[in-house]
């Protein structure tokens, strides 16, 4: 079998985003970052195929300009074979479409069985790239995958998930399929120091977007972005000694004050 | 311009959502046709529903896997009703389901796709957007200029208003063999409660709450208001609720009218998931925790006596 898994490099979610003097980029110096951590999910649930069927290899897979390949090494410090970074150094496809279509070239090309998306990256939370890239190859997609069951004889490959109001679905398709990662499929593994060392030896395929027959216009611009700003009042009401008076107050001021209560 | 709305149905009805996105296909329409497809069962009471908030036309499809949600059949559903409604705009709930279906419509009808978005106006043929990002922290302004363009809508950004309208609905044919995913079995959870993502009050638990025996104290007092009820990634990380209830940047994002925050001291990735709601409470007993430097109101104090006391006032002075 051989697996894919799309991985994006993103602001560790504990970052302070602040933004670049253009107003359309954010401040990358002052943050560190990490692999999005539902593709963590993704990869380890590759490995763990992998694992139980001999001969299957598994690829990381992504896409932007020449710094972003540090998560490539992390998915392979995890333990994948073989790592892919198409390289757009002028993000002429980061419009989610077009970053689907590219990567939906690659996957062609190399005729994987699986391929797996994190549900989203959380860098944009475009939530697209995924479900784009199954239609784009016309196959089976499959997302907000808890469990994922691989039958390598029949092909067939079944996915239990949860889905809005926590009704439980169980949904199967036909390799090839693409599969994006939920929170819960699996305890991801941290990258070894033995790992990390192999690593260093494992292959990046360079491939450049201007290689790729994918047309790059995009319909989507982006204007600006601005950081939120809430005014929050702060009222802050004493509870320690008299908690029913408290929440008396507190009762109070939701509905005469506020009035986000009958 | 001709707006598609994908209205989504739950236990037979509407949902909030789908009735939020009908008005405002209804404001951007500007004497364009507004289509309702149901990602659902057809029901009379649905199609009234559709009718009442202003969709023109309904379309829907008759078969099992749309019965059991299968996203990949309420998308060929969606892409024939595109055609069939010459639609130059569909606008998704900003749901798990609706931006699936954004996501493989933008690949299907190659145009640009902005996924839960806060507003959206238009501009000539161009739709203009803001949608947050890291999960919060910064807000795009985007311009989708394709022949076509898709949003999907955050639930409770825009108010549902009634606009009535006489409607027909139309059962559109579905190819069964097209369908590359089945769906074998859906179960239904019993929903006591509103939907996290769309409800009016959220009250969550977190560390405080010091493990999943005692959230029955958080739950009396949702029923109480009405509330959904969520959990830090704390408290879902311990494995003490759901990963289902998680509100925070690996979690949903919520902006309900108000949020409760019960022992929950404030991480910046809880905040990206709650942080745009309009009023918010903390109760913690931590006078020092973050979370009071970003909420409306706070009690500090102990949660298992303060929540216990609202239960009850609120039982006394209301119902």
């Amino acid at each position: 079998m051989k697996i894919i898994c799309c991985i994006k490099h993103v602001p560790d979610t504990n970052a302070q985003i602040q933004l670049a003097a253009d107003k359309k980029n954010i401040n990358r110096d002052t943050i560190s970052y990490v692999m999005s951590p539902y593709d963590e999910f993704a990869v380890e649930e590759a490995l763990r195929i992998r694992e139980k069927n001999p001969g299957t290899t598994v690829a990381v897979m992504t896409l932007g300009p020449e710094r972003v390949d540090q998560v490539l090494r992390t998915g392979l410090a995890m333990g994948a074979d073989e790592a892919i970074h198409i390289l757009d150094s002028n993000n002429a496809a980061s419009d989610p479409l077009l970053t689907a279509k590219c990567l939906a070239q690659v996957i062609k090309a190399g005729n994987y069985d699986i391929v797996f998306c994190g549900r989203q990256a959380v860098d944009n939370d475009a939530f697209q790239v995924g479900s784009a890239i199954a239609v784009t190859l016309d196959i089976g997609g499959i997302t907000l995958a808890g469990k994922v069951t691989v039958d390598g004889a029949t092909k067939k490959v079944t996915v239990e998930r949860v889905i809005e109001g926590g009704s439980k679905q169980t949904i199967s398709g036909k390799m090839p399929v693409l599969i994006t990662a939920q929170k819960g499929l699996n305890e991801p593994r941290f990258a070894s120091l033995p790992g990390i060392m192999k690593a260093k030896s494992k292959p990046v395929v360079k491939k450049n977007v201007s290689e790729l027959s994918v047309d790059l216009t995009s319909r989507m611009t982006l204007e600006s972005l601005e950081i939120p700003t809430y005014e929050r009042k702060k009222h802050i009401i004493r509870g320690e000694q008299d908690g029913k008076a408290a929440a008396k107050e507190l009762l109070n001021l939701l509905r005469t004050e506020a009035k986000v209560l009958e | 311009m001709n707006v598609l709305v994908v209205a989504e149905i739950s236990n037979g009805k509407v949902k909030r959502a789908a009735l939020e996105a009908l008005t405002l296909a209804g404001s951007l329409s500007s004497g364009g046709i507004v289509t309702a497809v149901l990602a659902g069962p057809f029901n009379p009471e649905a199609q009234n529903t559709l009718a009442r908030y202003g969709a023109k036309n309904i379309f829907y499809a008759e078969h099992d896997q749309i019965q059991k949600q299968n996203p990949e059949a309420i998308f060929e559903l969606v892409k024939a009703s595109f055609k069939e409604a010459k639609s130059e705009l569909i606008l998704l709930s900003a749901s798990f389901l609706g931006k699936e279906l954004g996501g493989r419509l933008s690949a299907a009808l190659n145009a640009p796709l902005a996924n839960d978005c806060i507003q959206v106006k238009s501009s000539g043929s161009d739709i203009l957007v803001r949608r947050p990002m890291y999960a919060g922290k910064v807000i795009a302004n985007l311009k989708l200029s394709g022949s076509a363009n898709i949003v999907s809508v955050r639930p409770n950004a825009y108010t549902a208003k009634e606009n009535s309208q006489t409607a027909s609905a139309k059962k559109l044919a579905l190819d069964n063999a097209a369908l590359k995913t089945q769906v074998e079995s859906l179960e239904s959870a019993q929903q006591k409660r509103p939907e996290l993502t769309e409800a009016d009050i959220v009250v969550s638990g977190g560390r405080g709450m010091r493990g999943p025996e005692n959230y029955h104290i958080i739950e009396a007092f949702a029923d109480k208001i009405g509330a959904a009820v969520g959990a830090s990634r704390a408290a879902v990380d311990a494995g003490w609720r759901p990963h289902s209830d998680q509100v925070g940047q690996t979690g949903k994002v919520v902006s309900p009218k108000l949020y409760i925050a019960c022992g929950i001291s404030g991480a910046i990735q809880h905040f990206a998931g709650m942080g745009s709601s309009k009023c918010i409470v903390a109760i913690n007993k931590d006078a020092e925790a973050s979370i009071f430097k970003k909420c409306d109101y706070g009690i500090v104090g102990d949660l298992f006596e303060i929540v216990p006391f609202l239960t009850e006032e609120v039982s006394n002075s209301h119902f």
